[in-house]
């Protein structure tokens, strides 16, 4: 078969082009309500979202004499805004029959042995009780749940640390002594004193104990990752106590010793002094996250979303348009008509893309347009990358949409396939769901979605301000072909006599 | 016997341009021609060993009850379906393999009008001439084609404001606006009023004296009168084809005579006039005063009716060939090939 000359072809396929712009321009309401209607809910979604739950309001259950309830109120009294605490109460079957009544949302059992159950090597349970159906909501109860108690753990320790600093101070008598005896030990040695060596040092080798037994709890408590600088000083101080009063040793061997008894009691007072130095909350959890983001966002969830509102919205009104019209052209009878002409099933296609494509990007224009003046969505990266993200995936959904249509016999068909889509696009494009919560196998549906493509592109450019991964422009080049391929075998078919 | 009629209105079989020996030297082949075309869609419908040939710059009518494989046969004709066996050719080629230039030059109209509700009259005309590939400058014949239906102060109305006789006025411009060669048009005067169905069939005959060809498809039986020749079918087979005169003569076995008497005829007369009817047929009486004969030429046969009855003194009022309307020529046609046709089928 000959093909079509050029001009022609240039010809009826912009007759296509004008038939579907005007069709649609005919219908100024569809285009207002496609456009402004997602914008206003995602406008009100943004005005009604608060980034944050509800406290759980809470109900502690723990008898009159437990030795927790002080520090529970404590926890509670502390509480951020996760927690309203309604109170402590001694009966769990009456706080139950509140969290059922919905008048609670955590009733949590405080444990009545927890001593006991600790020093026999066992950590002590809290119960927390919910009533919460949500997944998100029982995961919120966990998070909660699990930081409460960890204030209360760190309370527990908070107390120790200021117990062991106070215990420190009242050694603070023996640390002079100490250092008087190691001085006099030194200088016995030196005059070759006997009987003085032998008293100064005996009165050396008990300060030593006598400190070692006060401070080595504290020394060992505060550290995870081999010997604090106090436990080192008294492992030293033991040692050159030991060496000074050993009469097994040389004098010189004797006297260095005792120089350097004296020396460890310096370092431990030092150390010492800086112990006391550090708060106790501080010592008990040393550590802080602050996390860095490389990009800075707005904290405006709807900031965040907007971006992906728009590829959504791109893809779904490109798969409708396209899966409609040829379903449509079906059931006016045109198909026929054009089974009778001698345009091809490839003009038609061209034609229709390219007038979807042109009514997509001046929807594209208009919703980035709001997206920037209303949501305060920053543009850093490239317009022109932009654009060639927008205009592929409104062909990669124009394709999808015409094999849609080829499958799809009736407009019925045809807006369930479409709204499949959809329901595939938010599950499986990153838009509420990030992509590594998907199992490994199951990802690779993403790339099915052209709408993936849009929001990793859109993050990329506008909020990261960096360059498109060539990557993704190949993979999405070829999905374009790939589903133009497939709709103009499956529309050649629909063409030919039967 | 009208089955007859149709064999002799057809060229032999051999002479078809399917044929692989080709058509006579010197002939002129026709624009479409089927030699046991058959359709079968597995449900009892669609059309059986169809043998047809449409000469150019001819009218050619298919008229049948609904269901009989009108459409059938234009949709073969177009490609648009593909036979299940037999052969066509239009225009010299196979329409599954029509050229794109070949497309170009027929113009089909479709039995239910294919427009799009939303866009008005010229931008539905506008667009299905754009798929015949007619240049951009191509509105003086777009106008054109819209005078000739009426529609021209409907241009700017869309298709949904339109009644269902102005869409399907419209749907014969958009047919005519690329000026094809060879038009399919599948009842294009339904739901047309009198007096438009007229003005459009006065249209068709100055296409087809402008050496257009066309096929047209037609429920109203009295239309075969405009065409040139006329095929009608009765349950997917073709039962007859013949000029529209042809048919009258096939449904009467001959011409028709009325001969009315001054005074009321006595039966000796009616009875007499046997010896002009044609073999088989005897004159019947209207009224008192009206008996019908079917003669084998009426022309010959008036001047000897008229003697006869001077040389027995009967006083004649009137003596004139009676042109049976097509609604009662179809029926009879029908009744007579209905038995045929299910004898073929058997």
């Amino acid at each position: 078969m000959r093909p079509p000359d050029f001009r022609t072809s240039v010809v009826r396929s912009l007759g296509f082009v004008r038939k579907e712009v005007v069709a649609v321009v005919r219908q100024p309401k569809l285009l207002v309500t496609l456009v402004l209607g997602p914008f206003l809910i995602l406008a009100l979604f943004g005005a009604g979202y608060r980034n944050s739950r509800d406290p759980l309001r809470t109900i502690a259950v723990a008898s009159a004499d437990n030795p927790l309830r002080a520090g529970i109120e404590a926890v509670a009294a502390e509480a951020d805004q996760s927690i309203e605490f309604l109170g402590i109460v001694e009966d769990e079957g009456a706080a139950l029959d509140r969290l059922r009544a919905g008048e609670a949302d955590i009733v949590v059992v405080v444990p009545e042995n927890a001593e006991e159950t600790i020093r026999s090597g066992e950590r002590a349970e809290f119960i927390i009780w919910h009533d919460e159906l949500d997944p998100f909501s029982r995961t919120n109860i966990v998070f909660v749940s699990q930081d409460a108690v960890q204030d209360l753990n760190e309370d527990v320790l908070t107390r120790f640390a200021e117990y062991s600093q106070e215990e420190s101070a009242r050694l603070d008598d023996a640390l002079p002594a100490a250092t008087q005896a190691a001085t006099a030990l030194r200088a016995a040695l030196e005059d070759g004193d006997d009987a003085t060596v032998q008293r100064e040092s005996r009165r050396l080798d008990e300060a030593v104990r006598m400190l070692d037994s006060g401070y080595r709890p504290s020394a060992e408590l505060f550290t995870d990752d081999g010997p604090s600088p106090i436990a080192q000083s008294l492992d030293r101080l033991r040692d050159s106590s030991a060496s000074a009063g050993d009469p097994d040793q040389a004098a010189a061997q004797r006297l260095a010793a005792a120089a350097e008894a004296e020396e460890g009691l310096a370092q431990l007072e030092a150390d010492l002094a800086d112990f006391r130095r550090i708060p106790p909350k501080v010592l008990v959890s040393p550590f802080d996250p602050d996390p860095k983001p490389l990009v800075e966002l707005a904290s405006d969830v709807t900031a965040f979303y907007a971006p992906g509102v728009v590829a959504l919205l791109l893809q779904h009104l490109a798969i409708t348009f396209a899966a409609l019209s040829l379903v449509r052209e079906r059931s006016l009878g045109t198909v026929e008509l054009f089974r009778a002409a001698p345009v091809t099933p490839g003009e038609t296609l061209v034609g229709k893309t390219i007038g979807y494509l042109a009514m997509g990007a001046v929807i594209a224009a208009a919703l980035t347009g709001m997206m920037l003046a209303l949501f305060d969505v920053p543009m850093r990266g490239s317009w022109l990358e932009y654009t060639v993200v927008v205009t592929l995936v409104l062909m990669a959904s124009i394709g999808v949409g015409f094999v849609i249509s080829a499958v799809a016999d009736t407009d019925t068909q045809a807006v369930q396939y479409s709204m499949i889509s959809l329901l595939a696009a938010i599950f499986f494009s990153g838009f509420f769901l990030t992509l590594d919560r998907l199992h490994p196998t199951v990802r690779p549906v993403s790339k099915l979605v052209p709408v993936s493509y849009a929001i990793e592109g859109f993050q990329d450019i506008m909020f990261r301000g960096s360059a498109v991964s060539s990557d993704l422009l190949l993979l999405l080049s070829a999905y374009v072909l790939a589903a133009f391929l497939l709709a103009w075998v499956l529309q050649r078919r629909r063409f030919a006599a039967v | 016997m009208a089955y007859a009629g149709y064999r002799a209105a057809m060229p032999p079989p051999s002479s078809l341009p399917i044929d692989p020996s080709g058509p006579p030297a010197g002939s002129v082949p026709p624009v479409m021609a089927a030699r046991a075309l058959t359709k079968d869609f597995g449900d009892g419908t669609g059309v059986v060993d169809i043998d047809l040939a449409v000469e150019p710059g001819t009218i050619f009518g298919f008229i049948g009850p609904s269901g009989s494989g009108k459409t059938t046969t234009v949709r073969l004709a177009l490609g648009i379906h593909a036979p299940t066996s037999g052969e066509i050719r239009v225009l010299g080629e196979d329409p599954a393999r029509f050229e794109p230039q070949t497309r170009s030059r027929i113009g089909y109209m479709p039995q239910i009008p294919a427009l799009y509700p939303n866009l008005t009259a010229w931008e539905n005309l506008n667009f299905i001439a754009s798929l015949y590939g007619l240049p951009w400058r191509r509105k003086p014949a777009l106008l054109e084609a819209l005078e000739l239906v009426g529609l021209e102060d409907s241009r700017s109305k869309k298709v949904s404001e339109l009644s269902g006789g102005m869409q399907r006025r419209l749907a014969l411009a958009s047919t005519l606006a690329h000026d094809p060669e060879l038009l399919f048009l599948d009842e294009p005067t339904a739901g047309i009023d009198p007096v438009l169905r007229r003005r459009i069939w006065d249209h068709l005959a100055e296409l087809r004296d402008g050496d257009r060809t066309l096929v047209v498809t037609t429920q109203y039986v009295g239309e075969a009168a405009y065409c040139d020749m006329v095929g009608v079918l009765i349950e997917g087979r073709l039962a007859i084809v013949d000029t529209p005169d042809g048919l009258r003569r096939a449904a009467y076995g001959g011409e028709v005579v009325d001969l009315r008497g001054a005074e009321p005829l006595p039966w000796s007369v009616v009875t007499g006039l046997r010896e002009f009817a044609v073999a088989g047929d005897r004159p019947r009486a209207l009224d008192d005063h009206t008996v019908r004969v079917v003669v084998d030429d009426a022309g010959e046969a008036i001047p000897r009716l008229l003697a006869w009855c001077q040389e027995r003194e009967v006083e004649v009022e009137t003596a004139e060939e009676f042109r049976p309307p097509f609604d009662d020529v179809f029926v009879l046609l029908v009744e007579k090939n209905v038995g045929e046709v299910v004898d073929a089928a058997a």
